[in-house]
């Protein structure tokens, strides 16, 4: 469960993101859209503690990300929206690195990356340098690190950006079955076709502010017209 | 031609960077002239031919007074260490400018044609030779003082020093393409690590032999291993027969070497761009074609395993083998990572030989020789020093995009920093007993000083890793996008540069306190310096792990 309390942040005079006030339940697939710069890195990334809030807190199963930082962080796996990293390490040493940090079982982390590298069928290349990965190679190795300790929050910026249809297909799967187990998803896309498809609530964000928070019917209730998730976007975003 | 200057300027900033950013800009993002790669090593280039410069002085003059040996091949072979030492530094230049970029699928996407890429690139890689060449400028200055030369020899001189670098770049070029026909550097960068250690090896050992042989406790002592020095060039004098035939100018018709040297030189232009033709720019911009190898599933599982057993339960081995992974991955990281720690120990080693008689006999030596060494060791230091602090520097600066994975994830600021100094640490730890035992073997002293060597070594080695984190923490860099920008373009080397030489001169003080103390009590000496070593470890750590936990709740993203 995420909670987000009233956050704001601010970069000197500018307001990235403007009192933020969001739940989202277990159980849940929430996809937060938004044109570019409106705040949605920004947002994603106050919640995994990569930046502080100006004001405001988040709550992760309870754990505040400003006061109980490193249990906060535990309780997810982040995927961040360039996979450019760690670009020295084998993606097997990689994944060992993240099950130290997270303080995964050994067994148990081998056991699960090989599982999860054969499933999204990077486990041949897991010998292989991250550098000489492709972007969809890349994104696969963090995704999976991401799931590595078997989180009850999955935050994802930006995920199926450069994937290929089956393994883009895979992670929506992944975040189904996610959703099912009772854990939450948290996600921000440009594809509102996915968001249309795979949420169960959306967020749209537009200049730093919470614009809408619902689900489509929803959105096409408070609109008051019928029309795809992309017209609908545009008109609440002009 | 302004084409090819703003040519020359993109793949500077991006290769190993000379990056000047305008004055204006300063105030924005900090960048200007002065804190550009290019000004640091300008100083680097004149501070290293100014220290040898005056070496070179002390030692000819010493030599020349004691009138036992040939002084034109004194300078003959102190010019072949410069030359050793500068072919190296061309070897590194060539390897990263032409064979590591990143820019080369970019560049050939636009409408520039690949030879021109080579020339900016050959220029660029010049300009760092031409830096450099000043040493055996400032040496030759002060050899044609002595013998009194003539114009015509100060002329030949300047010439050399142009056409020189020419001839090491055209070289280097040829030797390393010969190898990039081999290996692709980018996609095995092991073997770019390796070369890199390996002719950062021979450069040092060529550029500090005439300070290791050139030291005794009287002109006789210091021809006598002057002489042992002699025989080791004497078989490598042809390397630099030509230009220096073209400088001492003994016969009438010696001014022929000259042209034979800039003839040679354009010879070795000539071979390397047709080298070049047949190999680097037909295929700037192509990725080795070869097909991945089908490792079996024995080999892959028992791999996977291997990677798994650094899994333990407080995750420090798998923290520090992730920083051995970037040093291996980073040529520029690991000859930080091998020099860095031996000057640390050099450095301090020396300090202590000349602050305690007792400890080492080199301190009894020709005052006016030990001190120049001494100085040498000082400028060199701190100039290679300066490459610690920026090499520990990468422990943060260089986490770039990864630093938003390790800002999201529950890691422990202890277990951080140890795992990014340990490496640099025990590489000074090792270095120091090596030092340790090489001054007791050249001193025939009491092994009890090893223990007070290591005494003071050992802390020494493990404070400056942690102010150098500490330093970096100050101002951490995460917008730049590799490690050679990072170590290139920080505004540090020059800060470093002096933090290093300032703690130099304050280590030396406080080893002074070796010369106030009684032999009977010299005990006292290296314990108490050790103590205020543990007592400054112990504040650097708590002040580190403070600007971590800091930096973790800070704005900086990437």
């Amino acid at each position: 469960m995420i909670k987000i309390d009233h956050v704001t942040k601010k970069f000197g005079d500018f307001t990235a993101v403007d009192d933020l006030d969001l739940e989202i339940q277990d159980g849940e697939i929430f996809g937060l859209i938004g044109p570019n710069g409106a705040g949605k890195s920004t947002t994603l990334k106050m919640i995994t503690g990569i930046l502080p809030p100006t004001k405001g807190d988040v709550l992760l199963d309870n754990y505040s990300i400003t006061k109980d930082t490193l249990r906060a962080k535990q309780q997810f796996g982040f995927v961040a929206d360039s996979p450019d990293m760690f670009l020295g390490m084998r993606g097997a040493d990689y994944l060992s690195f993240v099950a130290s940090v997270y303080k995964v079982n050994r067994d148990e982390a081998q056991e699960k990356a090989i599982k999860l590298a054969k499933e999204f069928n990077i486990y041949d290349s897991l010998n292989d340098y991250i550098a000489n990965y492709s972007h969809g190679m890349r994104q696969k190795i963090f995704i999976i690190g991401a799931l590595l300790h078997t989180p009850s929050t999955w935050i994802l910026d930006e995920p199926l950006t450069g994937l290929d249809p089956a393994s883009s297909f895979k992670i929506k799967e992944r975040m189904r079955e996610h959703a099912a187990e009772n854990k939450s998803v948290l996600f921000s896309t440009h594809v509102l076709e996915v968001a249309e498809k795979l949420c169960d609530r959306i967020g749209i964000i537009s200049k730093g502010k919470l614009v809408f928070v619902g689900t489509l019917d929803d959105l096409r209730k408070k609109s008051g017209e019928e029309g795809s998730l992309e017209e609908l976007f545009l008109e609440m975003v002009k | 031609m302004k084409d090819f200057v703003l040519l020359c300027k993109a793949i500077a900033g991006s290769s190993t960077g000379v990056r000047i950013r305008k004055t204006k800009m300063k105030k924005k993002s900090g960048y200007s002239f002065f804190s550009s790669n290019l000004f640091s090593q300008i100083m680097a280039g004149l501070v290293i031919s100014l220290v040898f410069g005056i070496q070179f002085y002390s030692n000819s003059s010493l030599f020349l007074s004691s009138e036992l040996l040939d002084f034109t091949q004194y300078f003959s072979n102190a010019t072949n260490s410069y030359f050793i030492a500068l072919f190296a530094l061309s070897v590194i230049n060539v390897m990263n400018i032409f064979f590591l970029s990143k820019n080369d699928e970019a560049l050939v996407s636009f409408p520039i044609t690949p030879g021109k890429i080579f020339l900016a690139r050959m220029v660029l890689s010049l300009g760092y030779a031409l830096l450099y060449s000043f040493i055996f400028l400032v040496t030759g200055i002060i050899y044609l003082i002595f013998v009194n030369g003539t114009a015509l020899s100060y002329v030949n001189l300047v010439i050399s020093f142009v056409t020189l670098p020419f001839l090491f770049i055209s070289i280097s070029f040829i030797v390393v393409n010969a190898i990039g026909l081999l290996v692709n550097f980018k996609k095995h960068r092991k073997v770019g690590t390796i070369l890199t250690i390996l002719v950062s090896i021979i450069g040092f050992v060529a550029f500090y032999l005439p300070t290791i042989f050139g030291t005794g406790e009287s002109a006789q002592d210091l021809v006598a291993s002057l002489e042992i020095m002699q025989q080791v060039y004497s078989q490598f004098a042809w390397i630099i027969y030509i230009p220096i035939k073209a400088i001492l100018l003994e016969n009438s018709t010696d001014w022929i070497y000259i042209l034979l040297q800039v003839a040679l030189t354009a010879g070795l232009l000539g071979l390397s761009y047709l080298f070049a033709n047949m190999t680097y720019i037909n295929n700037i911009g192509l990725e080795e074609g070869k097909k991945r190898k089908k490792v079996s599933s024995d080999i892959t599982e028992r791999r996977i395993n291997r990677a798994f057993d650094k899994v333990s339960k407080n995750g420090m081995k798998s923290y520090v083998y992730r920083s051995v992974r970037e040093v291996i991955h980073s040529p520029q990281i690991a000859m930080i990572y091998l020099f860095a720690p031996v000057f640390v120990a050099l450095v301090v080693g020396t300090s202590l030989a000349f602050a305690v008689p007792e400890i080492v006999s080199l301190s009894t030596i020709n005052p006016r020789t030990s001190s120049s060494i001494l100085l040498a060791f000082l400028f060199g230091g701190s100039v290679i020093g300066s490459m610690t602090l920026t090499g520990s520097s990468i422990a943060v600066s260089s986490e770039n995009k990864n630093i938003a994975l390790i800002k999201s994830s529950p890691v422990n600021s202890k277990q951080y920093i140890f795992s990014r100094i340990a490496l640099s640490t025990s590489a000074t730890v090792i270095s120091s007993i090596i030092l340790a035992v090489v001054f007791v073997t050249m001193g025939s002293i009491s092994p009890i000083y090893i223990f007070y060597l290591l005494l003071e070594l050992i802390p020494a080695g493990i404070l400056f890793n942690y102010v150098n984190v500490w330093c970096d923490l100050l101002i951490p860099r995460f917008d730049w996008n590799n490690v050679s920008e990072i170590t290139n373009n920080s505004w540090k080397p020059f800060f470093n540069m002096i933090i290093n030489f300032v703690s130099w001169i304050v280590l030396i003080g406080i080893s002074a306190i070796f010369v106030l103390i009684p032999n009977e009590l010299v005990i006292i000496g290296p314990v108490t310096v050790c103590l205020i070593y543990i007592c400054l470890i112990i504040l650097f750590r708590y002040l580190t792990s403070k600007r971590f936990n800091k930096l973790m709740r800070s704005d900086i993203s990437y």
